[in-house]
């Protein structure tokens, strides 16, 4: 290994450099015959351990030579299956209850997947937690959430762009109001009725407003939320224009008084609405 | 009873083979009642875990089907759905099974009667003990191990109980080597008591309650390597060891391979047990110890395809036999789906694919295809073998036993394959997103509600699969009727030689293992502590494992009142509490869930199926009246809901009697309460109440605030919610 980096380096080392092989000092010297050693040492050992398997082989198993070499398929050395007429000899001695056992070998496609898993399991711990950092989890959320803050960033700025708690105008449009009641039947119903008539949340069709009746305000509390109240933020889950549309809708209910609507909470606040409209 | 024609020598030694009236041959009978008796108990126990499993599964797409009692709903009757089939149905099985085929392999009668009488009954009676307390909602909450302690302790008797009827018989054997079915009891034996034991750690309350020992990222962890190696040593190897006997036997064909039966039962024994953690993939586990548990299942494939090739290819050359032998058919099912499961489980142990399964009804699918394939499949072969055989009388009718075979096989499909459809569905629902970068189903319920056909398709499967076991217990019955138990066979064989020295093939080193078995039990046992201890020992012991959180404070008197609530009523069984680190659940649920998050989750509550929402960030989310209303009618919150009502937990007076004690036992464990909280821990509670309760009233709920629900929104209300006071602290 030493003395292949040492050729390697060499080989590919700028033409300025010395060449390796180029001694100039004792300590080089000594190096390099090192490497040369370790080298032979290295030849010599394997040249040893193949003889020594060769006669292991010979002494375990001395008639493997002078058996004729048998005629089997690609398919059938793939699957290590032998014909069922040669059955009879595989049988093992021993019976149990009857039960005889066959000596069969495992078959090589069942040993190459064993091996091919195992080289997987290495590698795939190699790859998370020798080369990479550990820390595949978090990692790969960070990344997850950086892309989709990117995409929903170019989205908004595409559609809803100019549209933010200042700029906000009540839309009068009815596919507006339309798509506005869609978002209010699928996001809203479950806390405010689905006529806005209140039930764990407030009532939206009266003139009494908790957090502000006007467009900005109803935007703003959509937008935001009052958390310490029970309504979430909505802004990750629905982008400017969506919050308008159902800001929209909301107070295109008001003065509809539906059934069991639930009692007025906070203050009145029909002038600011009037103005908006 | 005792034949009186010379005796043949069926011993293996090769110098007796073949000679009569040598010297030294035994007469002996074997114990069939023992057996009957355990076939019984599985015909029975199975259908009655069967009919538990559809009306469970009915209740999934009619709420109504819970009968209205709370001790019939899904929260609490699954887990006996659960139980009664792996313990009752399966346990039975292979103790029928292993009673039968041991004292045939081992050429002796089991140990003794006594302890055979006592395992038979001791089992049964736990079996009863968790039929009566689950539905009353004595439940410690892990998955597969949910009886309380006292009965934990009995399960551990009675299994010593087996383990020396088992080993006693093996040392009175008159065989010398012992067959590869008998290795596979043995490690099942060893690790089943491990497994238990380890799993079973709990600091006991009063009789029927129980906090386990260990916390939050340790207890999932245990709790998983439990409940994947429950499936790996009481659904797999016990029925590998029965496939070894009953398939030669049923096919009259050698076993394939000795050689392949020696390398997958020792792989598969050592890397079952490491691959526990895919349960608990993109967790709050820490990241190696998902990998490790990513990486052994993933070479867990051809292990366990060792098995299901040996029984293949043993059927080699009797395929012609298979189209006309029912019983084959059963046994060539059984194994199919043995190697569908035991492929797809590693390859649902690649994080992409449990990103998309975990938590759906894909696992539910899964566990059925070798539940429903392999376990009920070959238990049905075998005694539909056995039977005939212990009371010397043909079968009632062969047409009974195709059509239960074709019903059944009709019934898996059923249930799998709307299953997997659904999984699917639900997992890539959850994910969706709206080119506005919302999430296209926000609701959850959205979700649940697509599920329903193929709910309704999985029901429909279920009763036909009950159906043909039905039909399989009149059939036996019948049979039974017919004929008369054989209830001790007479049989002889040479006694076996102290002095023996192995020649020939017998020199083969595994030969030893298998004329030693309590070698070969410390062999196993080695096996399979390795993966334990490399897997749980770093998770105890190195704090950097779970970062602690030090504004994560325990819970008040009334949320653990609450907690226990949220168990006995088997919540855990439809809700997690395991947000995952995923920008879809990130933004349906809040922040995932930390590490530190949980150390005092005695147990841990993180869930392994998602029929309702995650709720570990509940805590604020909605006022207390929603939670109020959402208990007394589901609907009323979320129209279309499929959660069954809780009116009891509105009425029901909360008992604090014992409020102290369980404050003392999780002090004990290690939550770090002080002597003042513990002694003024009802006062405390009461104060928490009465909060509660104002605040209902406020939003015109009238509820006395000694009653159930106000224990149980407080728990969860306050879940999830410490992690935000540091962003409030950080701010």
């Amino acid at each position: 290994m030493n003395l292949f980096i040492l050729f390697h380096s060499g080989l590919f080392a700028p033409e300025t450099s010395q060449s390796v092989l180029s001694i100039s000092s004792g300590e080089d010297l000594l190096l390099l015959s090192l490497a040369l050693l370790l080298l032979v040492g290295l030849v010599l050992v394997a040249a040893m351990a193949i003889y020594l398997l060769f006669i292991l082989k010979r002494t375990l198993n001395p008639t493997a030579t002078s058996q004729p070499a048998e005629p089997r398929t690609l398919w059938q050395r793939i699957t290590g299956l032998r014909p069922l007429s040669q059955e009879k000899d595989l049988m093992m001695e021993h019976a149990y209850d009857g039960i005889v056992e066959l000596d069969n070998p495992t078959p090589p496609w069942f040993m190459w997947l064993f091996y091919s898993t195992i080289g997987f399991a290495a590698i795939y711990l190699l790859i998370f937690h020798v080369i990479g950092s550990g820390d595949i989890m978090a990692q790969e959320y960070t990344k997850e959430m950086a892309i989709a803050d990117q995409q929903r960033e170019e989205y908004i700025k595409k559609v809803a762009g100019s549209i933010n708690e200042n700029t906000v105008t009540m839309l009068k449009d009815a596919k507006s109001v339309d798509a506005g009641k869609t978002l209010f039947t699928q996001y809203c119903t479950a806390c405010h009725g689905e006529k806005g008539e209140g039930k764990v949340g407030p009532n939206l069709t009266d003139v009494y407003w908790l957090h502000g009746g006007n467009v900005k305000a109803v935007f703003h509390t959509i937008t935001e939320g009052v958390p310490e109240k029970g309504m979430i933020s909505w802004k990750k889950q629905l982008n400017p224009l969506q919050i308008q549309q159902v800001t929209s809708y909301v107070l295109s209910l008001q003065g509809t008084n539906p059934a069991g609507a639930k009692e007025p909470q906070g203050e009145k606040e029909s002038s600011s609405v009037a103005m908006a409209n | 009873m005792i034949s009186q024609k010379p005796p043949t020598i069926i011993s293996s030694d090769r110098t007796t083979l073949g000679q009569t009236n040598s010297p030294g041959v035994e007469y002996f009978s074997y114990d069939n009642r023992i057996v009957r008796n355990f076939a019984i108990a599985t015909i029975v126990w199975g259908i009655v875990g069967m009919l538990v499993g559809v009306i469970i599964a009915s209740q999934l797409f009619a709420p109504a089907a819970n009968l209205g009692t709370q001790y019939t709903t899904f929260g609490r009757i699954r887990p006996l759905h659960t139980n009664a089939v792996i313990f009752a149905f399966v346990g039975n099985a292979i103790f029928m099974g292993a009673y039968y085929s041991l004292q045939r392999l081992c050429k002796a009668r089991m140990f003794s009667d006594l302890l055979s009488k006592i395992h038979f009954w001791g089992w049964q009676a736990i079996i009863v003990a968790a039929a009566i307390t689950l539905p009353l909602g004595l439940t410690t909450s892990h998955e597969y191990a949910e009886l309380e302690w006292p009965i934990d302790i009995a399960i551990t008797l009675i299994w010593v109980v087996f383990g020396i009827n088992m080993f006693g018989t093996i040392i009175n054997r008159r065989e010398r080597h012992l067959y590869v079915a008998i290795w596979f009891y043995i490690a099942t034996f060893v690790t089943v008591a491990v497994l238990h034991i380890v799993n079973s750690f709990e600091m006991p309350v009063s009789l029927f309650k129980s906090y386990y020992m260990y916390a939050g990222v340790q207890d999932a962890l245990v709790q998983w390597w439990y409940g994947h190696n429950a499936v790996a040593f009481f659904l797999t190897t016990p029925f590998l060891g029965l496939m070894y006997y009953y398939l030669p036997k049923m096919a009259n064909r050698p076993i394939y391979s000795y050689k392949l039966s020696i390398l997958h039962f020792w792989a598969l024994i050592f890397i079952y047990i490491w691959a526990g953690p895919h349960h608990l993939l993109y967790s709050s586990l820490p990241d190696w110890a998902q990998s490790l548990g990513t990486v052994f299942s993933i070479m867990l494939i051809a292990p366990s395809w060792g098995g299901m090739i040996n029984g293949l290819l043993t059927l080699r050359g009797a395929w012609d036999k298979v189209r006309e032998d029912t019983l084959l058919k059963f046994m060539v099912v059984a194994i199919t789906a043995y190697g569908m499961a035991t492929f797809e489980g590693p390859m649902l142990s690649l994080k992409n694919v449990n990103a998309i399964a975990h938590f759906t009804d894909w696992v539910v699918a899964h566990v059925h295809v070798g539940a429903l394939g392999w376990n009920g499949f070959m238990a049905f072969a075998i005694l539909y073998w056995l039977i005939p055989r212990l009371y010397r009388t043909p079968l009632y009718s062969q047409k009974l036993l195709n059509i239960h075979f074709w019903i059944g096989t009709l019934g898996i499909l059923l249930y799998a394959i709307p299953m997997y459809i659904s999984g699917f569905t639900q997992g890539m629902m959850w994910k969706e997103f709206t080119p506005e970068g919302v999430l296209k189903y926000p609701n959850f319920l959205e979700t649940t509600l697509q599920l329903l056909p193929m709910h309704q398709m999985r029901a429909l499967g279920g009763a036909f699969y009950l159906a043909g076991a039905i039909l399989m217990a009149y059939n036996l019955f019948k049979t039974m009727a017919a004929g008369s138990l054989l209830a001790n066979e007479s049989a002889e064989a040479p006694a076996l030689t102290k002095a023996y020295t192995p020649t020939g093939s017998d020199t083969y080193w595994h030969r030893w293992f298998e004329r030693k078995p309590i070698p070969l039990l410390i062999g196993s046992l080695v096996v399979i502590l390795i993966g334990s201890l490399v897997e749980l020992i770093p998770t105890f012991m190195v704090r950097s494992n779970v970062p602690t959180i030090a504004v994560v404070q325990p819970y008040t008197a009334l949320e653990v009142q609450g907690r226990d609530l949220y168990i006995r009523e088997g919540c855990v069984n439809c809700h997690s509490q395991m947000v995952r680190p995923f920008r879809s659940e990130t933004e349906r649920y809040g922040e995932y869930s930390k590490a530190g998050e949980f150390v005092y989750d005695h147990p841990f509550l993180w869930g392994s199926k998602r029929t309702g929402p995650d709720l570990h960030r509940e805590g604020g989310k909605y006022p207390d009246s929603w939670h109020y209303h959402h208990m007394r009618d589901p609907t009323s919150m979320s129209p279309g809901s499929i959660m069954p009502s809780y009116p009891w937990l509105l009425t029901q007076q909360l008992d604090i009697s014992t409020t102290s004690d369980k404050l003392r036992a999780l002090q004990k464990v290690g939550v770090p309460y002080d002597e003042q909280t513990i002694s003024y821990a009802n006062a405390d509670l009461q104060k928490q109440a009465q909060d509660v309760s104002a605040r209902l009233a406020k939003d015109g709920i009238s509820v006395k605030p000694d009653r159930e629900i106000v224990a149980l929104i407080a728990y969860l209300q306050r879940l999830g919610t410490d992690i935000k006071k540091m962003e409030t602290a950080s701010k």
